[in-house]
């Protein structure tokens, strides 16, 4: 018994290590292709990372990564694929951040209440697409991404400042407006180095939780039952169409959770510059973390390291797209190398259970014990 | 490399040294002065806006020789890396550090405290203002009602097509002076408006075949005179008017002169410029002269800070067009007409 | 079992019509179910034994308590299935799909048995198994029915049919045909019934050639 499991925690890893060993392999081929030196960029962006303001840079990313990354691992689960958490998380961020400008509550009371809603909008965003598809089949891929266009009209609407933005005065930006400093969640401050997002730690616990529901509760299990056999989750006991909605309601709900760093620890409001893009790198990082809460922290890390430590390449010379080269190679290397992981794993497992059998190596049954 | 990462983030966090210890923080005047320009969306090579700061960077470089760095933007970045961008060329040195671009506002705000014998250039936005900080802003509706009243005269069909990059209010000033500018010159002509993207997608100032799309379109529906406010996106509205053998109107630079639409420039018929080569020569200049700007620095059409060119010889020859230009220009600057900066 | 909808009609289990309740309250209610196809509605191929052990009850105990797995509760009672059982594997812990369609079978045979079911319904519950674990699997349905357990034997098996029914029902192109007694049927008969060529109450007695049934 022991030696499978060590077999399955090499398996495990083989995934991810082979994705990243590839795409390194393949960057630095296609640095040297262009005539750039290939190893000194990457010894720039670990110089780099050892800076204090970098490293905070770093972690606060990894805090918004992983609450994305999360919510697109729930959905993978389930064998459900929501593009759509880049669209969830922009409107969440901006409908909350209009309610929390909007009100002045005592701290805790604030802040909770522009998650709830940040929580609320992202849920409802996503439930648009599980509804789609409990009722008329309509492939979530589709919609979601379909809603993500519509999210990027709506916001643009939204802040008009003949609706609800504002655009301060002699500035060009648009906002919807300061939230008050009740609103604002306490981070650590690191001197020099700037200030950790005190949500890092609420994306932390929330991993923690994460991992807890899916592996150690009823609800859990059904979800990962479904995503692993639909069939068989059926012929268990499990509502299909009701799994499938709720796992893309929390999915939404996760995915307006990660506009909250920035929203409560920086910017206070949501304006034109609010940084894009952070669903569909989440997606990337939560195949690379295999949905696991802690690989995708790994994950997430590592993605944060590629973004924050390449900021200054360009001073140097190298070009910062490097990395999002990188970026897009580990999105390819993942998706081969885990299926060829998993098939070898597979058979690897049916053979060694056979010779382990042959060799009689099976548990001692009542009957071997009778005879 | 996570794991790497992880032991490396989680131990040296706390202790550390920030980036911007290294590097001299130098007021020494021996040295050649050292100055920045931080870019916005697109970074260097849009043919427009960011090409504009590098030009005035390149000219005090030549004629002052200052040395300077340039810092392009990252992918999804929020304000936090704006301002690690900000305060390492701060602590390297360089005086004056500048922002190109309103959404370098916030970041600016907080940088300049920390450095207050740095003078921050801040382009197209006056909210953030500090002792040193220079904002320095346009009035791109006058120079845009300049194109309008051109475009008016010029057009046969009465149609003329305004297509803006992204629809944020700093391009809605440009589609407001136009606006005006034609229907002042001809109330019955037909203003075709369009933008090529929304916020947060700032591809509409950077994808060409965007532009040449919209363009094309408002060729379709009569327009026979089209103004690009869509940086480098606009040079594919210049390349659909000129194949269409109609007029164009450039932005920012004089784009009559740019080479990389010099196949097309005879149907350029003139550029509304945006004088951020000069301002960011002239912030540069007086730091190094000692007597840095600071505050609000306003480039209007009384001080040439906007304009239309004239370099296209056939719009040279357009004497009754150019005579309608002056005029508009005379009347806004002794204050007669009051150009709109929002639709 | 509630995964598809009837027509018309009523199920009633101990005189409580269940027609209207959703799969996992059947199970819940003591219908133990070993499906047809294994490998689509019995297991989860690629997980270990001990969660496929808790695939279909995992509202009930050992394997949760309110709502919260216990795995170590149903580890070890995946240890007793696959002794009671008689699975050959080297653990608990190695995929579904690494134990053979007789063993595969026999875990399911032991998980649906050790939730006190009141009714139990196999489907074709030995095809694709080899003939020793068929002859177990034979066994656990035998002690469970002589413990008062009801058995709904689908099946195409002849031997199987005849060897383990009280009473037997024949359905043919969905509508029931026959009924016959396993004491005195013979395959032959039985064959033919399932063929629609002999219909309405089945002797066991000397018949004609052709099968004819009085």
């Amino acid at each position: 018994m022991m030696k499978i499991d060590k077999d399955k925690l090499i398996i495990g890893a083989a995934g991810p290590v082979l994705a990243l060993v590839t795409s390194f392999v393949l960057t630095v081929l296609v640095l040297a292709a262009s005539g750039l030196d290939p190893i000194e960029p990457i010894r720039l962006m670990i110089e780099n990372a050892g800076y204090s303001d970098v490293q905070v840079l770093i972690v606060n990313q990894t805090g918004i990564y992983y609450l994305a990354a999360l919510a697109v691992a729930i959905g993978f689960r389930m064998n459900l694929f929501n593009i759509g958490v880049d669209g969830q998380y922009r409107l969440a961020a901006m409908v909350s951040a209009l309610v929390g400008a909007a009100v002045e509550l005592p701290g805790p009371l604030h802040i909770l209440l522009i998650v709830l809603v940040a929580m609320a909008t992202g849920a409802f965003w996503s439930g648009i697409a599980g509804i789609l598809k409990t009722t008329r089949g309509v492939s979530e891929v589709v919609s979601t991404i379909m809603l993500n266009a519509i999210t990027t009209s709506l916001v643009a609407w939204l802040i008009l400042p003949k609706n609800f933005g504002v655009q301060p005065p002699g500035s060009n930006d648009l906002t919807t407006g300061q939230i008050a400093e009740s609103g604002w969640f306490p981070g650590i401050d690191m001197g020099e180095g700037g200030q950790i997002y005190g949500f890092t730690f609420v994306a932390l616990a929330l991993g923690v939780v994460y991992w807890f529901v899916i592996n150690r509760t009823r609800f859990g299990f059904d979800l990962r039952a479904t995503g692993e056999s639909e069939s068989a989750a059926q012929a268990s006991g499990v509502d299909a169409k009701k799994m499938i909605l709720t796992a893309m309601l929390i999915s939404g709900a996760l995915a307006g959770l990660s506009g909250m760093p920035i929203l409560l620890g920086e910017s206070h409001t949501y304006s034109l510059a609010f940084p894009v893009g952070v669903g569909f790198t989440a997606i990337t990082v939560a195949l690379l973390g295999r949905n696991h809460p802690v690989g995708i922290l790994f994950s997430a890390l590592l993605f944060a390291f590629l973004d924050k430590a390449s900021s200054n390449l360009d001073v140097s010379g190298y070009p910062k797209e490097i990395t999002q080269i990188m970026q897009g190679i580990i999105v390819i290397a993942v998706v081969v190398s885990y299926e060829l992981v998993r098939r070898y794993g597979l058979r690897r497992q049916q053979q060694k259970v056979g010779e382990e059998l042959a060799a009689g190596g099976a548990i001692k049954t009542d009957k071997e014990v009778a005879a | 490399m996570g794991i790497a990462t992880a032991a490396l983030a989680l131990s040296a966090t706390a202790c550390g040294k920030s980036s911007n210890d290294t590097g001299s923080s130098s007021t020494s005047g021996s040295k050649a002065t050292k100055v920045a320009i931080a870019y916005d969306i697109g970074g260097r090579g849009d043919q427009s806006f960011n090409d504009a700061a590098y030009a005035g960077l390149k000219k005090a470089e030549d004629e002052l020789g200052v040395k300077g760095s340039e810092a392009e933007p990252s992918q999804g970045e929020s304000d936090a890396d704006k301002v690690a961008r900000l305060t390492s060329l701060a602590r390297a040195g360089n005086n004056p550090v500048i922002g190109v671009g309103f959404s370098y506002a916030p970041a600016i705000a907080k940088v300049a405290k920390s450095f207050p014998k740095t003078t921050f250039g801040l382009i197209d936005d006056t909210s953030v203002t500090a002792p040193n900080i220079a904002n320095l802003v346009f009035n791109e509706e006058q120079g845009s009602y300049l194109a309008g009243v051109a475009a008016a005269k010029t057009s046969k069909s009465g149609t003329v097509g305004f297509i803006g990059g992204v629809e944020v209010p700093l391009i809605k000033k440009f589609e407001a002076g136009f606006t005006q500018g034609v229907k002042d010159t001809n109330p019955k002509a037909k203003v075709l408006t369009q933008y090529l993207t929304q916020p947060p997608n700032f591809d509409g100032f950077s994808k060409p075949d965007l532009g040449k799309a919209a363009a094309q379109g408002q060729i379709d529906k009569g327009a026979d005179v089209i103004y690009a406010a869509a940086g480098l996106a606009g040079s594919g509205s210049i390349e659909a008017a000129a194949t269409a053998k109609k007029w164009a109107i450039g932005v920012d630079s004089d784009q009559y002169n740019q080479a990389g639409l010099s196949s097309y420039k005879d149907y350029i018929l003139t550029s509304v410029t945006k004088n951020v080569s000069g301002s960011v020569f002239n912030l540069i200049k007086s730091v190094k002269d000692g007597k840095p700007e600071s505050g609000e620095i306003r480039y209007g059409l009384a001080t040439d800070g906007v304009g239309l060119a004239d370099s296209n010889p056939a719009y040279k020859k357009m004497t009754d067009v150019i005579a309608a230009v002056d005029a508009a220009k005379k009347n806004i600057v002794d204050g007669k007409i009051t150009v709109k900066t929002a639709p | 079992m509630g995964m598809a909808t009837p027509d018309a009609g009523v199920i009633s289990l101990d005189g409580e019509d269940i027609s209207k309740l959703p799969v996992r309250k059947r199970r819940e209610g003591g219908i133990g179910y070993i499906p047809e196809d294994r490998h689509r509605h019995g297991l989860l191929l690629e997980a270990p034994l001990w969660e496929n052990r808790i695939l279909g009850h995992v509202t009930e105990a050992p394997n949760s308590k309110r709502g919260i797995l216990d795995p170590k509760a149903a580890r070890k009672d995946t240890e007793r299935i696959v002794r009671e059982y008689d699975v050959r594997t080297p653990g608990i812990d190695v995929t579904a799909a690494s134990l053979s369609g007789g063993n595969q079978q026999k875990l399911i045979v032991g998980r649906e048995m050790s939730h006190d079911p009141k009714f139990l319904i196999a489907a074709h519950p030995t095809r694709g198994v080899d003939v020793g674990a068929q002859a177990q699997i034979w066994d656990a349905i035998r002690d469970a029915r002589r413990e008062g357990l009801a058995v709904l034997l689908i099946s195409a098996d002849l031997d199987e049919l005849i060897g383990l029914s009280d009473t037997l029902r024949v359905m043919y192109r969905g509508k029931l045909v026959a009924d016959a007694d396993p004491a005195t049927i013979t395959p032959e008969q039985l064959g033919s019934a399932m063929t629609g060529a002999a219909t309405g109450h089945l002797e066991g007695t000397e018949q004609s050639e052709d099968g004819d049934a009085r």
